[in-house]
């Protein structure tokens, strides 16, 4: 079957070239317009606090790094604190959701047992509940095994498959993977463990390059977790730090404001051109089947 | 390549490794060391000037080991929600005005009138028994915080004009209505701040009402309110503040807006923060104006207060009591910090603040001084349910400066949502 | 073999869901052990003016937002979708907005951005319009938000376009066969055969933009305003439970919204048969 991946007739070709630089215009035009708030953010971050008020659509001003250094330094530990924080939270989150995520799908998928059913609607459910209604009972829980102000209360959830989206997603994609390679090796003679981790895993790779960037991508983002569970400075990730920047009454102005935000999302800008690719295909891939 | 396998193993490993070290960060004493939680907020830009201050006792108390918990305000608050439910409040930890005694009445505070370390006699006697509740002593004020009605002396003097001499509202009024009129283009007289909380409170107390009563009410009355907002309303109309849209909204940044105004309602201790905000001009201060015959004692000052936590180790008390004694009594905190959340209340930092060639620092001072000598009948704290209260009172002045209700409507539908949640 | 798992989902998402639950029926100021008051709370939310204006906000912006964002989603999914050389660059370019979008980073460039002397009015101030100080009108500080929701149309774009590209080529050739125009073959071919996949993303989308609530903190530094008008639902949860420290009443309201979101989706899986066609069906 031939899609449109496969190559076009000659006419087609032709037909093509002569429309290509004025959809290629209006394209890059609607990019540009897309993209250029965020263009505007790093112009202003580069400018003295006093001129960013009267800055206009094409910035005007100096040139200076001096929010960046100052909002560097403006909270009592550098930013450089904050942003290991959030890597190390991001990885270790990661981790935990490819391993038990993928473990848990196998399982939904796979297998058979009472309750199943139950147990996947449950997991489903999950999705609907906003997060402030679980952070109260939640926090109590944290809070009696002792484990608050550390990564734990962020991390260990996801080591305990509880990211029901991901767990759903790479259900449906296990779903997609034909029994038959499975019974071809329970001929074999191999047992669930080996049938997961030998055929299932390695056919979901864009379901689990897809997990891993996503959840690196939403906790990076996530605030108000970090927020309840993390309260000393050398603790907090880099959106409760630029959160505590942002003071109602404050002295402060907006250039650092604006310059720590920018180096807050550099980051996940950079690995997105870097994943790109995985991360369009792995939605598109898995947001296909089933 | 490395496997997968291995790779897993390592991830695994890596994992298991941060989260114990993870875990052994939160945890008591190690050896000897005495760790002390400090939670607080502050007014903008000085948390790293805190942070300086913990690490100089650090160095001074070999042995005590500061941990600071700072968050905005706001955050502060939420982040005070879950500790509560949890059980974990830090050691010594600032306490918000609505707050006092709901926290009081849930058992959050330690009792102090025996802490060890603590020079008691650096405080007059009867401020320390205002602030009792029930007789105890169970917070300790760390500054004083007074409405007062700032002025850009350099734009005044550029007008050349002089401050009223009969210092009332309606007089102000005038002034500012005045002002405005011949000021340069984009100039107005004032801020719109009728949300301005303080001012608030000084206006009722004129009126012989009092915004919190003794029995744990809300004791403005409508009318007082609606005069007030009244008052606002009429320079707004008079063009002699900016419209709501100009200034963004019922609390206006001080960093967008101050320089286009020659007054603005702030408590006295933000001066400092202010004026280095726009350090070209010079800023002196009054206090809030009267009405013609104000009621009896109606000056007052604001706590700002910080408290230990009941179910702190009693084994620290002796370590908080040292790190007390540094906030709130040494000299050098205060030279260090200045009186940045509010004008120092203990004999000691008080006299440090006098010597200051800083001004600003005398404008603090000069408000406090007048303040005090007047008499100043009691002040009571806000009651449970009314932590929204600020949050409702400037929904409600929107409402007037939209245009979308009347002031009586604004301020009764104010009153009645606070009374209903004070219950 | 799941047994650590199932630890894992009790404790940490079951336990807590069914304690919010118990905690809707009961007054709970977080100090106090909660107080058992049966349905109050359900009652009082019926009357609670608030609510009312917080859920008519939330669903005005599900019903602005998510239609706008899958129609730009769809058209730019469509003109990217001929075979178009730098195809992946676009499509790339065109989602990263989307991949910064509940982020308090963007939330702050917002705020500036529809200031009264921000990019945006100096944009329109090229035109000739006169914008005003958005973030304080009450009947613009909405927009800012659905913009913002609209401006993150990459994400349903990539998808309509792994969609699109789906499409056997033969159907469409058959179709430009037949002498059917552009227009006719979007209709008739096109969009039924796209149609799980317009499915996918209403569900999806519309599930999140009834729980929105970064943004709108951010943008209404926490109060909703002006005048509640960027009071989204959940924004209005917190504030009751965080602010004003009434959590049973708060997880009442909690529970109303997962029946609302349950509601819709259900019934847009019902209306769904009426639209949408399956491949396999």
């Amino acid at each position: 079957m031939r899609t449109l991946d496969t190559p076009r007739t000659t006419r087609s070709s032709l037909h093509f070239a002569t429309r290509a630089p004025l959809r290629h215009a209006i394209l890059i035009a609607a990019l540009l317009i897309m993209v250029y708030p965020l263009l505007w953010m790093v112009r202003l971050s580069l400018m003295p606090d006093s001129q960013i008020g009267t800055a206009g659509l094409i910035p005007q001003g100096d040139v200076t790094f001096e929010n960046y250094t100052s909002g560097w330094n403006a909270l009592s530990v550098p930013f450089t604190r904050f942003f290991t924080n959030s890597a190390a939270i991001a990885i270790l989150s990661v981790v935990g959701n490819l391993l038990t995520c993928s473990i848990t799908a196998y399982v939904l998928a796979r297998l058979r047992f009472a309750l199943r059913g139950a147990y996947f609607a449950i997991v489903i459910g999950t999705l609907l509940v906003p997060f402030h209604v679980l952070i109260i009972p939640q926090y109590l829980l944290f809070s009696a095994f002792g484990v608050l102000n550390s990564y734990i209360p962020l991390v260990l959830p996801k080591f305990l498959a509880t990211d029901a989206f991901f767990i759903f997603l790479m259900v449906q994609f296990v779903r997609g993977i034909p029994r038959e390679l499975d019974q071809a090796a329970l001929i074999d003679g191999a047992g669930h463990v080996r049938i997961f981790w030998s055929i299932i895993l390695p056919l979901m790779r864009p379901a689990l390059a897809t997990t891993a960037i996503f959840t690196l991508i939403w906790t990076w983002n996530d605030f108000l977790g970090p927020l309840v569970y993390l309260t000393s400075a050398d603790w907090y990730t880099v959106p409760v730090a630029l959160n505590s920047l942002m003071s109602a009454d404050s002295g402060l102005g907006v250039g650092r404001l604006l310059a720590m935000s920018v180096l807050a999302v550099v980051p996940l800008i950079a690995f997105f051109i870097a994943a790109q690719r995985q991360i369009v295909e792995g939605i598109a891939s898995t947001g296909l089947k089933g | 390549m490395i496997s997968r396998r291995t790779l897993l193993l390592a991830a695994g490993v890596l994992g298991a490794g941060a989260a114990l070290s993870a875990c052994s960060q939160e945890g008591g004493a190690t050896g000897g060391t005495t760790k002390i939680r400090y939670g607080h907020w502050d007014n903008g830009n000085a948390q790293a000037t805190f942070a300086a201050l913990f690490q100089s006792f650090m160095d001074a108390n070999e042995g005590i080991e500061v941990a600071q918990e700072f968050a905005s305000y706001a955050d502060f608050q939420e982040r005070m929600t879950t500790q509560i439910a949890g059980k974990n409040v830090a050691d010594i930890f600032w306490v918000a005005s609505p707050q006092v005694i709901t926290y009081y009445n849930n058992n959050l505070f330690h009792d102090l009138d025996e802490l060890p370390g603590f020079d008691f006699s650096q405080y007059d006697e009867s401020m320390l028994e205002r602030i009792k509740i029930d007789g105890k002593l169970n917070t300790m004020p760390m500054g004083m915080s007074i409405p007062a009605f700032r002025y850009n002396a350099t734009y005044l003097e550029e007008a050349g004009a002089s401050l009223p001499a009969n210092w009332t509202w309606d007089s102000l009024a005038e002034f500012l209505v005045d002002y405005s009129k011949d000021a340069p283009a984009g100039r107005y007289a004032c801020l719109y701040q009728p949300a301005h909380d303080l001012a608030l409170e000084g206006w009722l107390r004129q009126h012989g009402e009092d915004l919190w009563t003794e029995d744990r009410k809300l004791g403005a009355s409508v009318e007082a309110l609606s005069e007030y907002v009244n008052w606002w309303e009429k320079l707004r109309a008079a063009g002699a503040t900016p419209s709501f849209e100009e200034q963004d909204g019922v609390a206006p940044g001080w960093n967008d807006h101050g320089a286009k105004v020659l007054f603005t309602v702030g408590n006295q201790n933000h001066i400092i923060e202010a004026s280095d905000v726009y350090p070209d001009y010079t800023f002196k201060q009054r206090v809030i104006p009267t009405i013609e015959s104000p009621a009896e004692g109606h000056a007052f000052g604001y706590l700002v207060r910080l408290a230990v936590y009941s179910l702190t180790d009693e084994s620290k008390l002796e370590a908080i009591g040292k790190l007390l004694e540094f906030n709130l009594n040494s000299a050098e905190w205060m030279s260090t910090l200045g009186p940045v959340m509010g004008a120092p209340i203990s004999r000691s930092q008080q006299a440090a603040a006098r010597e200051s060639t800083d001004q600003r620092i005398q404008e603090v001072l000069a408000v406090t001084d007048e303040t005090l000598a007047a008499p100043s009948r009691p002040r009571f704290d806000a009651p449970p349910g009314s932590s929204t209260w600020r949050m409702e009172y400037e929904r409600g002045i929107e409402a007037v400066a939209l245009g979308s209700k009347s002031i009586t409507e604004a301020m009764t539908e104010f009153h009645k949502t606070i009374s209903d949640k004070i219950g | 073999m799941l047994i650590p798992w199932l630890v894992g989902l009790l404790l940490v998402t079951m336990g807590p869901l069914i304690a919010s639950l118990a905690l809707s029926f009961t007054d709970y100021s977080i100090f106090a052990a909660p107080k058992f008051v049966g349905l109050q709370n359900y009652e009082r939310l019926l009357g609670d003016e608030r609510f009312w204006k917080a859920l008519t906000v939330t669903a005005q912006y599900v019903l602005l937002a998510v239609p706008l964002q899958l129609a730009l989603a769809l058209g730019l999914a469509l003109a990217l979708d001929r075979g178009l050389r730098g195809l992946t660059f676009y499509r790339a370019a065109f989602y990263l907005p989307s991949l910064l979008g509940t982020s308090v980073a963007i939330g702050m460039l917002w705020r500036q951005l529809f200031a009264a002397d921000g990019l945006v009015n100096a944009f329109l101030a090229w035109f000739g319009i006169q914008g005003g100080n958005w973030l304080y009108q009450p009947d613009m500080a909405l927009n800012t938000l659905i913009i913002l929701h609209v401006w993150t149309f990459g994400s349903p774009m990539v998808i309509f376009l792994a969609g699109l590209r789906a499409i056997p080529v033969e159907v469409r050739e058959a179709a430009m066969v037949d002498g059917a125009g552009p227009t006719r073959r979007f209709l008739s071919i096109t969009l039924p055969l796209l149609s799980p996949m317009v499915l996918f993303n209403l569900i999806l989308q519309m599930a999140g933009a009834f729980q929105a609530f970064n943004q709108a903190y951010v943008i209404s530094e926490g109060t909703g305003r002006p005048q509640d008008s960027t009071l989204f639902y959940t924004l209005y949860l917190y504030i009751q439970g965080f602010v004003g420290y009434e959590m049973g009443y708060a997880s009442a309201l909690a529970w109303v919204l997962v029946a609302i979101i349950g509601a819709v989706t259900a019934f847009q899986f019902w209306l769904s048969r009426k639209w949408v066609h399956y491949a396999d069906s």
